[in-house]
């Protein structure tokens, strides 16, 4: 636990530095048997059974990558893939439950710290989610606290506006 | 990229001819250049003369040159992709005949000499009107085609130095053929020199015409700018003769080939391998010479046009319709040439740069108004022709960038190529509203994603994302190099499926573009609205099956993620495969792919996925009329797991049950849903009340349907409910009482389904039956309780719930198989209804109880109930060896019911070779154990009193013994016997001590001897008599009283034909019948019995004498006994009589009644029962209680079967008991004179032992007596 709140108080990147060209489309969060327990949606362009598939296909990558390197805690494993005009970034936390961020591909270099703050963002979140004892850590279901929801809306949201801005 | 040029997609490398190798049949690639007149080369004629002559160890020629050619040609791929380093200095190989002409080339003249008006131009020229890019065509194929296969930079000739000793015969027609040669050819370089050292006229001959020939050649091919090279292939025999060095010199000055690896001499021992990589790299440079060559000239050539006075250099064409090549398409087919050259050089970067560049100027002939240019027409010859070519740059591009591992580059290279075109065909009326610019897309996707394939199989390998950074373009925090690492995903090489996923993405947006126009075809006749392709286009494009292709496409991506083991992206590319076959119609194999990725989706939980499979493969099924997955989609689609809107979900129910109602469907349909396997919209859960039970107890179960908030959406309403027990006796079989469904419903009911009656129904057999509300409801619990009376002990368990719906055509069960692991961990509930008091009212209210424990108890354990029986023992320990020993039993119904018990008893604790007994009765002889014994009737709570005996037999060890009692209810009597389920069982044990009852002493003395003559059958036999006294002291040794019948000395008849045994007198002689005495504990009883002996022949005689067996029969004397026990029998063997071996023995004859003062004479009777006289020494120790008149020692001889007598006489000295005088008599033996003293015995007495001798009583005188008396 202690790592954990190190991790947190760690000075993070504040809003306004997070690269512009970021657009998050869907952000995802899939448990340690691979369930998934969060996807949201955030663009109208695709479909939200797109961003199933492709959740569901990162965990191949994200399997793959944790096998080839170093056990970590908390892992950030950058780039998985990018499909057709999207980009899928992966993260794995120490209790092996993944996030997946998507983002819109445009001819521009994802800054990896900038993708490290997103995903430490969400990790926030989902440790404030595991923190409520009436929250079932093994459950298959998928979250409904709002204010998780909300936490990630805001990270989704807070990205993708700012990408309307250019 | 099948669809490209291979001339522009294939790698180049340098050229080589190789000549003087090739038989026609040997390769593939060779150019068949042969004309079929030429003459009969040396060649064929040496080979021919070779193999008459081949030795075992030197190839033949022909091996030779198959050899040469496999090694030149096993490296010069001639392919997409080659390894990219260009360490190999590798040639592209190809085999020509002798006779190869070179096709016609434009005279080599310099080009400031020429008039601009009559050049000749090259046939693939724009400035030839033959050629085909003739007047504003770039870059044909063939001008490629020409530099890769037909002008080689490198020409290799092979060429034999005659031996006499290979050719003698053909001499003469060679002769004629030289001299023919020397005719035609005039050359003055020619002349010959006169060789040195030649002994030889017809070898002088042979060399020159050889250097001759090549000389010719070398002459040709320098016009040309081509590389000459020589190998001279020596035979064996060359080797052996020293001018053979001397000719080649000469061969070599001739033939003017004295540059530097121009001249090889390949010995017939050389390494071939080795030679012909390095023959490749000697010759390498020269390869790469001839192509920079080829680049300086044509960069002269475009520095020319570059400089702006030869702009109107360019000629005028006659044809005035044909406006010719602009400056931009001269610069672009300049540059396609110097990157041509410079690739054939392996010079990647140089290439990769013009290329580049002549890219960049083939884009802006498309720009329309361009200053310079008007632009290419869209879909003209020459814009098609121009897309290609940009197309087939742009790969080179890719894939040289690949070569010098900077993947990005290309990547860059790929995204601007489609950037580019994809503007361009926007604005020109090709864009992405035309089915035209999708397959141009998808097919560049294709061909990058072969290209990929191809390298990743030549091992070339993608980079790990991971390891890829590219710089950011803003730099304002320089500082910290690690936040400025990123990843440009665009510009990331991935592996070629995602390549084919894209193009078959591509492909299939063209066939909705496609069909899109179509629609719009026949929709509006004016062409006017729509910009519509040529007709032929449009004709040509309705013969692609797209979908086919995109299939196609899909499949090489699921194969190129398979071997990444990406599994689940192969998921998802199978469903797009599917959802491509679903648009094609081709439902049954959509539905196969469906159903095959659906499991995994199921597993994992990803239920939006699932829907969207679930609600494709229902619209297969219904296409295609496959009924019976119909409704198991519906039923997992019910589900509340997917997230859908209430609209949706009733739209769904009610397509579910207009399709169950469906009269279209003739024949009638089973299906069995596995409510398991699928995602269920009703948990369905069981419970026993208790986790065990007896037979023939009620017990209770309760099986709970619950339904989510959300589904069904409307009461559905089921016809049948069954339970199926691993007992079929016990299935049930509720079927719906057709009861209105109420809007309103109890969101909790319980279903009392207590009273089901036991009836046949058609397809089920007997089933306990009900008919009960069966309707479900979203947001409901339902509760059926049922009662079950097992019959039997064993595990009884509930198998399967099935909940069915029958309509005209169907019949759907929904199976619950509740018997197998679930995940629910849940609390036991038991619902009941409880009768609360409120307000003065009884109030009946549903309510769940906790139960112990949790999850759900679909089995139950059945036992047989605990025996209700009480066993009383009672007995008399320890137990008697022998005796019927009785043990009495009591046993009690405690049962409410009469009972029929069977009895069973055994030994527990068996020994081997026992032969204890248990028996009922004592009449009767029983075995060890009794077994089924029918003990009758008890009634309710009476008992039952039986006594068994115990016989206790040898030894005294601790006896276990083993009762049970199994019992039924005379109501129910099994038809099994007992041991079986059915009975009920009572066990006891008890433990029996046994100890001997008595304890016997025996004692046999003798009582003299004598022999008797007897006459049998005239005959004198002389027999011998002795006599003894048996006397057995039997003491009762058990704690109680023994009453004794008899007790009896049986005698053994006798083993020996030559003794004869009897009973002279018996203590219990005088007792008539019975002893019938009572024995107390410690009562002695002397038994006393005197035997005869008869020995027939003594001498025979050498063993000992048995007498018999003691036997008493005896019982416990039990007091107050109802029970009649009868006598128990113990035999005890008496001990054999030890028969003495010696021949002789002393008997000492006592006379009665002694008396002080009066001579006492004893006599010692000595027999001798040998046949020779026996030396008998006799000592006489005299005590105080006697006066002894006599020798104290003497001796003598006892004569054959005889006896002597031996008396000694005293006087008695003191009355009272006293010890007589000891006389020891001892045997001589003559022999060796040892001594052997010899047992007296004396009849009446008992035997004396050792010191101790015989006592008698001496009675005082008589006077003396007298004088006491009279006082």
């Amino acid at each position: 636990m202690n790592s954990t709140l190190t991790f947190f108080s760690s000075p993070a990147a504040s809003e306004e530095e997070i690269m512009s060209n970021i657009k998050i489309q869907c952000i995802a969060i899939i448990g340690k048997m691979n369930n998934p327990l969060y996807i949201k949606n955030f663009t109208d362009t695709h479909p939200d059974l797109k961003y199933h598939y492709i959740a569901h296909t990162s965990i191949d990558v994200i399997e793959e990558r944790i096998s080839a390197g170093p056990e970590s805690a908390d892992t950030y494993l950058g780039l998985l893939y990018a499909m057709e005009d999207l980009a899928v970034y992966g993260y794995l936390t120490n209790t092996r439950v993944k996030f997946v961020v998507v983002l819109s591909v445009l001819d521009a270099v994802i800054k990896n710290a900038d993708m490290k703050n997103i995903f430490r963002k969400i990790h926030t979140a989902y440790i404030n989610q595991v923190c409520n004892p009436f929250y079932n850590l093994d459950g298959k279901k998928s979250i409904v606290s709002k204010k998780f929801i909300a936490a990630i809306d805001s990270i989704g949201k807070s990205n993708s506006e700012d990408i309307s801005k250019i | 990229m099948d669809s490209y040029p291979q001339e522009f997609i294939y790698h180049h490398v340098p050229l080589m001819f190789v000549m003087g190798l090739s038989t026609i049949k040997d390769l593939t690639e060779q150019v068949t250049l042969t004309s079929p007149t030429s003459p009969v080369s040396p060649k064929s004629v040496h080979s021919r003369q070779s193999s008459f002559s081949s030795s075992t160890s030197v190839l033949t020629k022909q091996q030779l040159s198959k050899t040469l050619l496999t090694l030149l040609t096993a490296k010069s791929q001639n392919g997409i992709w080659e390894s990219g380093k260009i360490t190999n200095q590798i040639f592209h190989v190809m085999t020509v005949d002798k006779s190869h002409q070179f096709p016609p080339r434009k005279p080599m003249v310099r080009p400031q000499q020429i008039p601009p008006i009559s050049i000749p131009h090259s046939s693939l020229s724009p400035l030839n009107p033959n050629s085909p890019v003739y007047p504003d065509g770039l870059i044909p194929p063939a001008w490629v085609h020409k530099h890769r296969e037909i002008l080689p930079s490198v020409f290799v000739g092979f060429y034999d130095l005659w031996h006499k000793s290979l050719d003698i015969k053909l001499d003469i027609k060679l002769d004629v053929k030289l001299d023919n040669l020397l005719n035609e050819k005039d050359d003055p370089s020619l002349v010959l020199q006169e060789p040195l050292g030649t002994s030889e006229p017809i070898e002088k001959e042979k060399d020159l015409n050889l250097a001759m020939e090549i000389n010719e050649k070398r002459k040709s091919l320098y016009e040309r700018g081509i590389k000459f090279a020589v190998v001279i292939l020596l035979r064996p025999q060359h080797l052996e003769e020293q001018i053979t060095d001397d000719r080649l010199a000469h061969i070599r000055k001739t033939s003017g080939l004295e540059g530097k690896n121009c001249f090889f001499v390949l010995s017939p021992h050389a390494d071939l391998p080795d030679f012909a990589s390095n023959l490749q790299k000697a010759l390498y440079e020269h390869g790469l010479n001839y192509y920079r060559e080829h680049g300086k000239r044509v960069r002269r050539k475009r520095s020319r046009l570059h400089s702006p006075g030869v702009n109107y250099i360019r000629p005028s064409i006659d044809h005035s319709e044909n406006v010719p090549l602009s400056v931009q398409g001269w610069l672009a087919r300049y540059d396609y040439k110097l990157a041509t050259f410079a690739e054939f050089r392996q010079e990647i970067d140089s290439a990769i740069n013009h290329y580049e560049s002549c890219y960049n100027l083939l884009i802006e002939l498309f720009v329309p108004k361009s200053p310079i240019t008007p632009g290419l027409q869209t879909r003209s010859k020459r814009w098609i022709e121009t897309r290609v070519l940009a197309d087939c740059i742009n790969l080179k591009i890719c894939k040289l960038n690949l070569y010098i591992d900077s993947p990005s580059a290309a990547m860059m290279q790929l995204n601007k190529h489609f950037n580019t075109f994809n503007k361009l065909c926007n604005t020109e009326g090709v864009g992405e509203s035309t089915f035209e610019y999708w397959a141009w897309l998808s097919r560049q996707y294709r061909a990058f994603g072969e290209t990929l394939e191809v390298a990743t199989r030549s091992g070339y390998n993608i980079p790990d994302p991971l390891t890829i950074t590219h710089s950011t373009s803003s730099d304002y925090r320089s500082s910290s190099s690690f936040s400025n690492t990123g990843v440009n995903p665009s510009l990331v090489l991935q592996h070629p499926g995602f390549y084919y996923h894209l193009a078959a993405k591509y492909n299939s947006i063209r066939g909705d573009k496609f069909l899109e126009l179509e629609k719009n075809l026949k929709n509006f006749d004016s062409e006017e609205v729509f910009d519509y392709p040529p007709s032929a286009i449009i004709e040509a494009e309705r013969h692609v099956d797209h979908s086919t292709l995109t299939i196609e496409l899909l499949t090489k991506s699921y194969e190129q993620f398979k071997k990444q083991k990406t599994g689940r992206m192969t998921f998802y590319l199978a469903s797009e495969i599917a959802g491509t076959y679903f648009m094609a119609r081709k439902y049954d194999m959509a539905l196969k792919f469906f159903e095959r990725i659906a499991k995994t989706y199921r597993k994992e939980n990803w239920h939006t996925i699932l829907e969207s499979i679930l609600r494709w493969s229902l619209k297969c099924a219904k296409e295609s009329a496959i009924h019976n997955n119909i409704m198991e989609y519906y039923v997992e689609l019910l589900c509340d797991r997917f997230q859908m809107s209430e609209e949706m979900r009733v739209n769904l129910q009610n397509e579910f049950i207009n399709m169950m109602n469906n009269n279209e469907i003739t024949s009638s349909l089973h299906v069995v849903i596995d409510m398991n396997d699928i995602n269920s919209f009703l948990n369905c859960y069981v419970h026993y009340k208790e986790p065990e039970t007896f037979v023939g107890t009620s017990t209770d179960f309760q099986v709970t349907f619950s339904s989510p908030p959300t589904t069904p959406p409307f009461p559905l309403k089921f016809s049948f409910l069954r339970f199926s027990f691993n007992d079929e006796y016990f299935n049930h079989y509720l079927t719906d009482n057709e009861q209105e469904i109420l809007s309103a419903h109890d969101k909790l009911q319980l279903i009392d389904c207590k009273d089901c009656k036991r009836e046949e129904r058609e397809g089920e057999g007997y089933v306990w039956v009900k008919d009960v509300d069966l309707t479900i409801s979203k947001n409901s619990t339902k509760v059926f309780e049922g009662s079950i009376i097992p019959q039997e002990s064993g595990e009884l368990q509930l198998q399967i719930v099935t909940l069915g719906i029958i309509t005209a055509n169907w019949k759907i069960e929904l199976r619950f198989d509740v018997n197998s692991q679930r995940e629910e961990n849940l609390k036991r509930k038991w619902l009941t209804l409880t009768n609360n008091e409120e307000q003065d009212q009884q109030v009946s209210k549903l309510k769940f109880i906790s139960l112990k424990g949790r999850r759900e108890i679909t089995s139950i354990n059945v036992t047989q109930k605990q025996a209700k029986l009480d066993i009383k023992v009672k007995h008399q320990a320890p137990a008697l060896l022998d005796e019927y020993y009785p043990i009495e039993l009591t046993i009690v119904n405690l049962e409410s019911d009469d009972i029929k018990a069977m009895f069973h008893a055994e030994f527990t604790s068996e020994m081997h070779d026992s032969e204890d007994r248990i028996v009922l009765d004592p009449s009767h002889n029983g075995t060890n154990h009794l077994k089924n014994i029918n003990f009758g009737i008890i009634p309710a709570n009476g008992s039952l009193v039986k006594t068994i005996f115990v016989i206790g037999k040898k030894n005294t060890n601790i006896r276990d013994l083993n009762f049970r009692i199994w019992y039924a209810f005379v109501s129910s009597i099994p038809q099994s016997l007992p041991p079986s389920q059915d009975w009920i069982e009572k066990r006891m044990e008890i433990r029996l001590s046994f100890i001997t009852p008595f304890s016997i002493k025996f004692n046999i003395s003798p009582q003299g001897e004598r022999f008797v003559q007897t006459k049998k059958l005239q005959k004198l036999h002389h027999e011998k008599v002795e006599k003894y006294l048996l006397e057995a002291k039997i003491s009762n040794i058990c704690p109680w009283d023994i009453n004794v019948s008899t007790i009896d000395l049986v005698l053994f008849d006798q083993a020996n034909a030559q003794t004869k045994m009897e009973i002279i007198a018996s203590s219990t002689d005088t007792i008539n019948e019975s002893l019938e005495q009572v024995w107390k504990p410690g009562h002695i009883y002397n038994f006393i019995c005197l035997l005869k002996l008869v020995i027939m022949d003594d001498k025979l005689l050498d063993q000992d004498i048995d007498i018999g067996l003691l036997d008493i029969q005896w019982k416990r004397n039990y007091q107050s006994e109802n029970i009649v026990i009868p006598f128990s029998e113990t035999t005890m063997m008496v001990p054999q009589i030890q028969h003495p071996k010696s021949d002789i023995s002393a008997t000492i004859v006592i006379p009665s009644n002694p008396i002080v003062g009066k001579l006492l004479t004893f006599i010692y009777k000595i027999m001798n029962g040998s046949s020779s006289a026996i030396k008998i020494n006799v000592t006489v120790e005299v005590n105080e209680a006697f006066v002894f008149s006599g020798y104290k020692q003497t001796h003598f001889y006892v004569q054959p079967f005889s006896t002597y007598y031996f008396k000694v006489n005293c006087f008695p000295l003191t009355s009272g008991k006293v010890r007589l005088p000891k006389v020891k008599i001892t045997r001589i033996k003559e022999t060796d004179g040892t001594e052997q003293e010899i047992k007296v015995t004396a009849p009446g007495y008992k035997e004396s032992y050792d010191d101790d001798w015989y006592m008698i009583f001496i009675r005082p005188r008589k006077e003396l007596l007298n004088e006491l008396f009279s006082i």
